[in-house]
């Protein structure tokens, strides 16, 4: 694996980030929690042969679940809305 | 959809279809809506998953349902338009299935090719009794006298035809002691047919109560292999020697066998029954012969799933009334044994099929009934029970068909005529 594998972890597929897909021609990932912005444009950009116009983060806080009488937190995440140039698209997205 | 049809042989249809894109397009589409408001994917409410997701995840899968669908809907179709009647699994040949090129197909499948039966009506096949003499009913009522003898015990030496009740001391074969001969519970006959002759001779003159030594030589063909040919000596006790009395034919014989009221009633009984049997035997006769003409003028060729289906019907049978102990027939055996049974058979039902819807022979309501009847007598069953019982599980259709089936076969040999028409 290589290391822009990890540093974009998963594709978010949701209706929300599909939208996002279709007006915006942003695509969702989770990543790395310590990736930083640079880190993540170069890893789309390699990873899927794009241009990347702009990247934006944010880390979601992890939800409070409770099994039984002990609750807990749900990991945190970092999420990248990254916009690509105009045109592009990632063709193969959901089988990253 | 195009489909073409064509007969390489007479008892099978090769079907070439073709579909065209749009109607597959159509349906796929159709499809894929249907499942819209199904499939369920995280990150999206039920029923709002975009249908390019679910192109891409589930397209292959909803597409080979498609060609399903299409295969099935296509050949249902085509047969009921030409008119084939399958009668075997219709088995699917090569698919060419192509985004954005119509669907073409092959199917196989197997029919009953059509038959002409001519010849039918100038049979010269009649059934023929023969006739029965008073000497067949003498032999009966001998069996019967043979069935109803009785055995007395005898102060003298033994003869030929007494039976000898015997216990097998000690035997030896080959130089070698057995003893797994058991001694036999019934009396054996001196002198009856399958006996070691040289065995009953040595018994003869001898009276019970008396010890016998004895040396033969058992015959080449003796059934026990290891004995067969072998000298052996058996020492052999008689526990009692009797004598067979065949009971006269009086009175009290009558009473034994039953609801008889004077010998020349049991006679006449006889009679009849001999009658019967020797209608229902000449009858069978000459259905097989008039069955055997019509297939010998009249060649067609079966379709080979039916051959099979009536070979997996005989291995059923033969294992249901398999002995305990054997080896079950292999499919390869019930073939070769029964292979020409299975065309005969198909052929006869066919050949009794095509002439019974030619000549429109039908059972009628008061035939069936009349089974029925017969049937529920048998069992102590009301009728109307029966009846409804019967149908229900189908033997009525069976008792109908068998009816047709005697009804036609009578009709060749010429003792049964259908009715005039009423036109």
């Amino acid at each position: 694996m290589s290391k822009y594998h990890q540093i974009i972890r998963y594709p978010s597929i949701t209706e929300k980030n599909t939208i996002l897909k279709e007006n915006q021609n942003r695509y969702v990932f989770e990543v790395m929690r310590t990736a930083t912005k640079p880190q993540i444009r170069k890893a789309v950009e390699n990873l899927f042969g794009v241009k990347v116009v702009d990247v934006n983060t944010m880390v979601v806080k992890g939800k409070k679940k409770r099994m039984g009488r002990f609750s807990g937190y749900r990991s945190d995440w970092k999420k990248a809305i990254v916009k690509l140039g105009e045109g592009q698209t990632i063709a193969k997205f959901g089988e990253v | 959809m195009k489909a073409t049809v064509s007969e390489p042989e007479t008892w099978k249809r090769v079907i070439d279809i073709e579909v065209p894109q749009e109607e597959i397009e159509g349906a796929f589409d159709q499809k894929l809506k249907k499942y819209k408001n199904e499939i369920k994917m995280p990150g999206f409410r039920p029923g709002k998953v975009p249908v390019s997701l679910i192109k891409q995840r589930f397209g292959a899968s909803i597409r080979a349902e498609v060609v399903e669908d299409f295969v099935q809907k296509s050949f249902r179709e085509t047969c009921e338009t030409n008119q084939i009647f399958p009668v075997s699994q219709p088995k699917v040949n090569s698919i060419q299935d192509e985004e954005n090129a119509p669907l073409i197909f092959q199917i196989e499948t197997q029919v009953d090719p059509k038959i002409e039966i001519k010849g039918y009506n100038k049979l010269k096949v009649k059934a023929a009794p023969k006739k029965i003499k008073d000497s067949d009913v003498d032999q009966v009522i001998e069996e019967l006298r043979e069935k109803l003898a009785e055995f007395k015990d005898v102060d003298r030496p033994a003869k030929k035809g007494d039976y000898i009740r015997l216990e097998y001391q000690k035997i030896i074969i080959d130089g070698q002691e057995r003893t797994d001969f058991k001694n036999p519970d019934y009396p054996v006959e001196l002198g009856g047919e399958g006996r070691v002759k040289d065995f009953d001779k040595g018994l003869l003159g001898h009276s019970a109560g008396e010890s016998v030594d004895l040396n033969i030589k058992f015959p080449k063909d003796y059934p026990d292999v290891d004995a067969a040919g072998k000298n052996a000596e058996f020492t052999i006790k008689i526990n009692s020697v009797q004598e067979k009395l065949l009971p006269e034919v009086n009175d009290e014989f009558l009473k034994k066998i039953g609801e008889v009221e004077s010998v020349e009633a049991l006679r006449e009984q006889i009679f009849k029954n001999l009658e019967q049997e020797e209608q229902n035997k000449a009858k069978s006769d000459a259905y097989n012969k008039a069955i055997d003409v019509l297939i010998k003028e009249n060649p067609f060729e079966v379709p080979p799933a039916r051959v099979d289906q009536y070979l997996d019907y005989m291995q059923q049978e033969t294992q249901k009334y398999q002995r305990p102990g054997m080896p079950a027939m292999t499919r390869q055996e019930v073939e070769e044994q029964y292979h020409d049974v299975a065309i005969r058979y198909i052929k006869r039902q066919r050949i009794i099929d095509y002439i019974a819807s030619k000549e429109k022979i039908k059972p009628t309501k008061e035939e069936v009934d009349n089974e029925i009847r017969r049937v529920a007598e048998m069992y102590n069953q009301q009728f109307d029970n029966i009846k409804q019982v019967f149908r229900q599980n189908g033997t009525t259709l069976r008792i109908r068909d068998d009816i047709k089936e005697r009804k036609t076969l009578d009709y060749l040999i010429g003792e049964w005529e259908p009715p005039a028409k009423s036109e």
